[in-house]
């Protein structure tokens, strides 16, 4: 039997960190959080997440900046990344999708349960199949 | 705070930079606190965490109305802004606009359905050839132009979607018999926060940057946008996309 997907959040507001915890856990999800870079890359290693969900303005290293270190990483690189972020420039999106981000989602635009379907969309294979909720 | 940020614009002075982090950064700043409004109404309506009353979920649906409404908001003016500045950035692909128009004709589905209005959607001279064209901005008209013509179409009435392949360009045209622009308001509807006076009695909620907001679109798709109407009668919106893309 399949271990529930692991989800690792890393997001410096609290309020928003908070809501997609739970949206999460309703789902059934693994969840880890962070709110900073050096926090997030030490729950990388620790918790070893299927899917990381990550803001861009952090305090210290930025979104992209982790993301840049992330897929340099050859343990890590396939690690799907959404980047959940407010700010919405072309730049930015464009930013991301160059470095090998999965996904960029302005937060404002979506619905919790739009971005769960989401993260459920760039699950590995081997957790296809697991969440039939919605 | 943006210091992470590699501007590479040419020639873009201290000010205009200095502006464009004032905009980006008020976007982060106004959107953070609505996205947690946002979610956790949502969370609040799921009634996971204890059972509401009919008033109290009322009160959510109002709370994630207007919360919606101020999210919009800011996203017209953002756009706004990034056209002021001319930093109105186009990311072209082929873009098939039949299947497109399908699309948001299938997301508008129950809206036109909840007010009784009929539709119809006709490519004349097709196939169409795809066009180079942004995707998301195109969309973005289509929807604005549709969204005002079900709003200000009575219930009963029709809207009209066509797609037409001339030699040069293809022409989009949405028509309604909706409550049309008065003569005296018509060289006035694409200005930035125009409204005009009978729609606001039907939708007070307007920001009146929506057809502003799509003529920019369509300009900086070196397209023309233009419109005919008779008031009390309704109107047709249209928008011409050049085949030889930007």
């Amino acid at each position: 039997m399949s271990m529930a997907p692991k989800i690792l959040i890393i997001e410096d507001e609290p309020s928003l960190l908070k809501a997609m915890e739970e949206a999460l856990l309703v789902h059934d999800f693994q969840v880890a959080t962070a709110v900073d870079a050096g926090r997030g890359m030490e729950q990388v290693q620790e918790f070893k997440p299927d899917l990381i969900l990550l803001d861009i303005i952090l305090p210290g290293k930025n979104g992209f900046e982790i993301l840049k270190e992330l897929k340099s990483s050859p343990e890590y690189a396939k690690i799907p990344v959404i980047i959940m972020s407010n700010l919405g420039d072309e730049e930015e999106i464009n930013q991301s999708m160059s470095l090998g981000a999965a996904d960029y989602l302005v937060k404002a635009e979506y619905d919790l349960n739009e971005i769960v379907n989401r993260i459920k969309k760039y699950l590995p294979q081997s957790h296809a199949g697991i969440q039939k909720q919605d | 705070m943006l210091g992470f940020k590699s501007k590479t614009k040419k020639g873009s002075s201290l000010e205009e930079s200095l502006k464009t982090d004032f905009i980006t950064l008020s976007s982060h700043q106004l959107r953070t606190p609505l996205s947690a409004v946002k979610w956790f109404t949502e969370i609040m309506m799921t009634q996971r965490n204890g059972k509401l009353n009919q008033k109290q979920l009322e009160y959510l649906r109002e709370i994630y109305r207007s919360n919606e409404r101020a999210i919009a908001l800011v996203n017209d003016l953002l756009q706004v802004s990034r056209v002021q500045e001319g930093k109105l950035h186009l990311d072209l692909t082929d873009v098939d606009l039949k299947s497109l128009v399908d699309e948001i004709i299938d997301s508008h589905r129950s809206q036109l359905t909840a007010n009784t209005i009929s539709y119809n959607f006709q490519v004349i001279n097709g196939p169409l050839p795809k066009l180079a064209l942004d995707k998301v901005k195109i969309r973005r008209v289509f929807q604005n132009l549709l969204n005002n013509a079900i709003q200000y179409t009575p219930r009963g009435g029709s809207v009209q979607i066509t797609l037409k392949n001339s030699p040069r360009e293809i022409v989009c045209s949405i028509t309604d018999t909706g409550v049309g622009i008065p003569a005296d308001q018509q060289s006035k509807i694409f200005d930035r926060f125009y409204r005009g006076t009978n729609v606001s009695k039907i939708q007070p909620d307007g920001t009146g940057l929506g057809l502003y907001i799509a003529k920019s679109l369509i300009e900086a798709h070196r397209g023309k946008i233009w419109f005919e109407s008779t008031e009390g009668e309704g109107a047709t919106f249209y928008f011409s996309l050049p085949k030889s893309g930007k």
